[in-house]
C-alpha cells in the first residue's frame, strides 16, 4: 500500500532530517511511527504529503510513484494534523462540505468523470455528510455550530470525517491523540479501528507508546532520521515496549538491520 | 474546483466580522459625503450665482466696459460653474469653486472655499482612495498566516492544489469583496447626490463609474501588499508594518514631497517678486529715458508716441517677470507633485483630476486658455481704439492721468485711449475652459496608472515566489 524506499531530506540550512528511511505498509494495517522530537517523524508525513519536497528516494502509494505522478498519488492520501483547526467561521457541517466538494471535484478531474454513481449521489446530499459527521461521533447539536466552539476532540472528529470523504485509502495522522482527553481518545481510537476494518491504511506519528503497542499492527522507533527499529504486534507482545524504546533513544542497542527490498523492485513500468 | 475555493473564500469573508464592521463604516460614510458633498455644492452654487450676478452687472455697466477703463482694470474674470465632481473631492489644493481674476499679462488666482486638511474631508477620495486602501490591507493582512495556521493550507495541498492557484484565487475572491463593499454603497451615494443637488448629469454617472473602475489597481496594490505581508511569520511585525505603510503612504509621502520639492525647487519671497517686477519694469524705462534724451520721462505732445512705447514695452519686461513667477510656482508645484507621485493615493488623486477637469490639470489649461482670452481682448481693443479718430493710442496704464496732464496744459481735446464701449464685453467673462478630449484623457489616465499597474505585477511576482517558497509546515 505505502512504500518510502531510502527517503533522505537535508533541509537548506545544511540538517539532516532523514536519511535512508525505509517502510513498507500493507493495506489494511496500522502502522506507527514512535520517536523522540527532531527524530523525523513529521517530515517523513510532511514529505508524502507534499508540503516540503524529498532531497533523495521516493514514496509510492498503491503503487504510484511521488516522484511520477504526485497529484495522482496525493489523491490516494487523507492528511489529519496534530492540531486541527480547519476554518473557524464555518460550521462543522460547512467545513465538510468544503472538503466533500473538492474531493469530489478532484477525483472527477482525475477520473475524467469516471467517478462512481454512489458519490455522485451521495455527495449531493445533505444527509450524506450530516451521516458522516454522526458516525465519527460529532453529536447532531454541534453539527450545525462554528468550529470555533468546538472542542479539540470534536475538531478531530471532523477532520476525520474530512478524511473519510476524501475515500483515500491510505491516512496519514500526525500526533492523533496529542491533547485529547481520555474519553475522547477513546472515541478516537474506537474510530481508528472501525476504518482499519474496513480496509483503509492508517499511519500515524506519536508519543503515546501505550496506544501503539495497543492498536498498532506494526511499530516502527525512529532515532535522528533514521529508523531503528520495525517490529510487528506479535514480536512485541511479550515485551515492554517503553523499555525497548528508551534502549534504542538512548543509544543502549544497535539499530536493527534494515531488510528493506530495492527500490528497483517496486517501481511499475 | 476553483470555483467551490473561490466561493469558500468569499463566504468566509462575508462571515468575517472584520468585514461585516468595514461595510457597515462604508455606507456610512458613502452616504455621509453625499449628503455633506450636497450641502458643500449648494453653498459653492450660492457663491457662484451671486457672482455671475455681479459680473452681468458690470458688463452692463458703463465705466467697467469703457475701453479706457479697461486698460486700468486690466482684468479677466474666470468663473468656474461647481459640479458634481464635488462629491469625488473638494480639491483643497486647488479650489472646486474658481473665483479667478486673472490679471492681465499675468494670471494669478484667488481661491476661495478651502479650509482644514483635504485628505481628511468626507467626499469619495477620502473613502476610495484613502479608506479602502487600508480596509484592503485590513482584510488580507493575515490571509495566508491564518489559512497556515488553521492547518487548512495543508490540507488543501494533500487535495493536490497548486499553490499559485491557491494564492490567484485568494487575490480574486478579495477583488471581488472590494466589488462587493464599494459598488452597491457608491451608487446609493452617487443617485442620493444627485436627487440631493438635482444635477443629475449622465456624463458625471460616467465620470463616477470609471473614478471606481480606475480604483480598482490601486485596491489590488493594497491587496497584492496585504498577501505578501500575510506570508510573514510574525502576526505582531505584520500589524505594525500595515499601519505603517499606510501612514507612510497617506502622511509622510505628501509632508515630505512637500518639504523636498520646496527645496529642490525653491521660489522666491513675495517681497523678492515684486522687487524683481518694480526692477524690470523700471530698469527698461531708464533705459529709454537714456536712449531718448529723457524724452520718455517727458510730458509734452511731442514725445508722447516715445513714452507710450516706453511705458508699454516696461510693462512687458514687468510682466515677463510676473510671468516667471507663476512659471516657478507651477514649478515648485509640480515638483511636489512628482514626489507626491511615490505614494498611490497621490497617484488615484491626480488621475481624479483628469478624470473630473480639476486641480492641478485644469489650472495648466486654465492659463492656457486665460492667456488666449487676454491676448484676443486685447487686440480687439487696439483695433477699436485705432477706429477712433479722437484717441491719441496710447496703451498703457497710466495713460489717461498723461492725457489728463497734457490737456492741462495744451487744451487737446484728444484722449490717451478710445472712451468708446468696448464692442465685445462677453469675452470679459470665461465660464468654459477647454482641456483634452476624450482620447487624450485616457492617454493621460494610462499613463498614470502605469506606475501602479508596474507596482501591482511587482509584488504579484513577489507574493507567488514567497508563496512557492513557503514552509506551510
Amino acid at each position: 500500500m505505502l512504500k518510502i524506499v531510502e527517503l533522505c531530506k537535508t533541509y537548506e540550512d545544511g540538517i539532516l532530517a532523514l536519511h535512508n528511511v525505509c517502510i513498507d505498509i500493507v493495506k489494511g494495517q496500522i502502522f506507527a511511527l514512535l520517536g523522540a522530537n527532531g527524530a523525523g517523524k513529521s517530515t517523513t508525513i510532511n514529505i508524502i504529503c507534499g508540503f516540503i519536497p524529498a532531497s533523495d528516494g521516493d514514496i509510492w502509494v498503491d503503487d504510484i510513484s511521488l516522484k511520477d505522478n504526485p497529484r495522482l498519488m496525493r489523491s490516494k492520501i487523507a492528511y489529519l494534523s496534530e492540531n486541527v483547526m480547519l476554518y473557524d467561521n464555518f460550521t462543522g457541517y460547512q467545513n465538510l462540505k468544503f472538503f466533500a466538494d473538492i474531493s469530489h471535484s478532484e477525483k472527477r478531474k482525475l477520473e475524467k468523470g469516471n467517478i462512481s454513481e454512489n458519490m455522485e449521489k451521495s455527495l449531493s446530499q445533505k444527509e450524506y455528510l450530516t451521516q458522516i459527521l454522526r458516525d465519527v461521533g460529532l453529536q447532531d447539536d454541534f453539527i450545525h455550530v462554528n468550529i470555533s466552539k468546538y472542542s479539540k476532540g470534536m475538531r478531530q472528529k471532523v477532520g476525520i470525517a474530512i478524511a473519510l470523504v476524501k475515500d483515500a485509502p491510505l491516512l496519514l495522522l500526525d500526533e492523533p491523540f496529542s491533547g485529547l482527553d481520555p474519553k475522547a481518545a477513546y472515541d478516537f481510537q474506537k474510530l481508528l479501528y472501525k476504518l482499519r476494518n474496513e480496509g483503509k491504511t492508517i499511519l500515524m506519528s506519536t508519543h503515546d507508546i501505550f496506544r501503539a503497542k495497543e492498536m498498532a499492527d506494526i511499530i516502527c522507533i525512529m532515532k535522528e532520521g533514521e529508523v531503528v527499529m520495525t517490529k510487528t504486534r506479535d514480536e512485541l507482545e511479550s515485551e515492554d515496549l517503553n523499555k525497548i524504546y528508551l534502549d534504542y533513544i538512548e543509544g543502549r542497542v544497535a539499530p536493527m538491520p534494515l531488510n528493506m527490498p530495492s527500490i528497483s523492485n517496486f517501481v511499475v513500468r | 474546483m476553483n470555483q467551490i475555493i473561490l466561493m469558500k473564500d468569499i463566504r468566509l469573508m462575508l462571515k468575517d466580522l472584520k468585514f461585516q464592521i468595514f461595510f457597515l463604516i462604508l455606507v456610512a460614510l458613502f452616504i455621509l459625503s453625499a449628503i455633506s458633498s450636497a450641502v458643500t455644492y449648494h453653498s459653492h452654487n450660492d457663491e457662484y450665482q451671486a457672482d455671475l450676478n455681479r459680473f452681468n452687472e458690470l458688463v452692463s455697466n458703463e465705466n467697467y466696459t469703457k475701453l479706457a477703463n479697461l486698460i486700468n482694470h486690466r482684468r479677466l474674470n474666470v468663473l468656474s460653474q461647481p459640479s458634481p465632481a464635488i462629491l469625488f473631492s473638494s480639491y483643497s489644493s486647488f479650489p472646486d469653486k474658481i473665483n479667478s481674476r486673472v490679471i492681465f499679462y499675468s494670471p494669478t488666482l484667488d481661491k476661495y472655499g478651502q479650509s482644514g486638511n483635504g485628505v481628511f474631508r468626507l467626499n469619495w477620495f477620502f473613502i476610495l482612495g484613502i479608506l479602502t486602501g487600508f480596509i484592503m490591507l485590513v482584510m488580507s493582512f493575515e490571509t495566508i498566516s491564518q489559512e497556515k495556521r488553521s492547518g487548512t493550507l495543508r490540507l488543501m495541498s494533500v487535495y493536490g492544489f497548486k499553490r499559485q492557484k491557491i494564492l490567484w484565487i485568494k487575490y480574486i475572491s478579495y477583488m471581488l469583496l472590494y466589488l462587493i463593499i464599494i459598488i452597491p454603497p457608491a451608487l446609493a451615494s452617487m443617485i442620493l447626490f444627485f436627487a440631493l443637488t438635482g444635477t443629475w448629469s449622465a456624463v458625471f454617472m460616467w465620470k463616477f463609474l470609471l473614478i471606481l473602475l480606475i480604483s480598482i489597481p490601486f485596491a489590488s496594490f493594497f491587496v497584492w501588499l496585504g498577501i505578501f505581508i500575510s506570508m510573514g511569520k510574525n502576526y505582531r511585525n505584520a500589524i505594525v508594518m500595515i499601519v505603517f505603510i499606510w501612514l507612510f503612504f497617506v502622511i509622510i509621502v505628501p509632508q515630505s514631497a512637500s518639504i523636498f520639492g520646496k527645496q529642490l525647487s525653491p521660489i522666491k519671497t513675495t517681497t523678492e517678486y515684486r522687487q524683481a517686477r518694480s526692477s524690470a519694469f523700471w530698469d527698461e524705462f531708464q533705459a529709454w529715458n537714456e536712449r531718448e534724451d529723457d524724452r520718455a520721462g517727458s510730458n509734452t505732445p511731442e514725445n508722447l508716441e516715445i513714452r507710450a512705447a516706453a511705458y508699454h514695452t516696461s510693462e512687458e519686461k514687468r510682466d515677463v517677470v510676473v510671468q516667471k513667477e507663476v512659471e516657478d510656482y507651477m514649478r515648485q508645484t509640480m515638483m511636489i507633485q512628482k514626489i507626491a507621485s511615490i505614494s498611490p493615493f497621490a497617484q488615484f488623486e491626480m488621475i481624479s483630476e483628469i478624470v473630473f477637469d480639476k486641480g492641478l490639470y485644469m489650472l495648466n489649461y486654465m492659463q492656457d486658455t486665460t492667456k488666449r482670452s487676454v491676448n484676443q481682448i486685447t487686440n480687439l481693443m487696439i483695433e477699436q481704439d485705432s477706429r477712433d479718430e479722437n484717441s491719441m493710442h496710447l496703451f498703457y496704464g497710466w495713460a489717461e492721468m498723461d492725457s489728463n496732464v497734457l490737456s492741462f496744459f495744451y487744451g487737446s481735446d484728444k484722449v490717451a485711449f478710445s472712451h468708446e464701449l468696448f464692442e465685445q464685453p462677453n469675452l470679459l467673462f470665461v465660464t468654459e475652459i477647454e482641456t483634452d478630449d476624450a482620447w487624450g484623457k485616457m492617454v493621460k489616465i494610462m499613463m498614470r496608472l502605469l506606475p501602479i499597474l508596474i507596482l501591482n505585477l511587482v509584488l504579484m511576482a513577489g507574493a507567488v515566489v514567497k508563496f512557492e517558497r513557503l514552509d506551510i509546515r
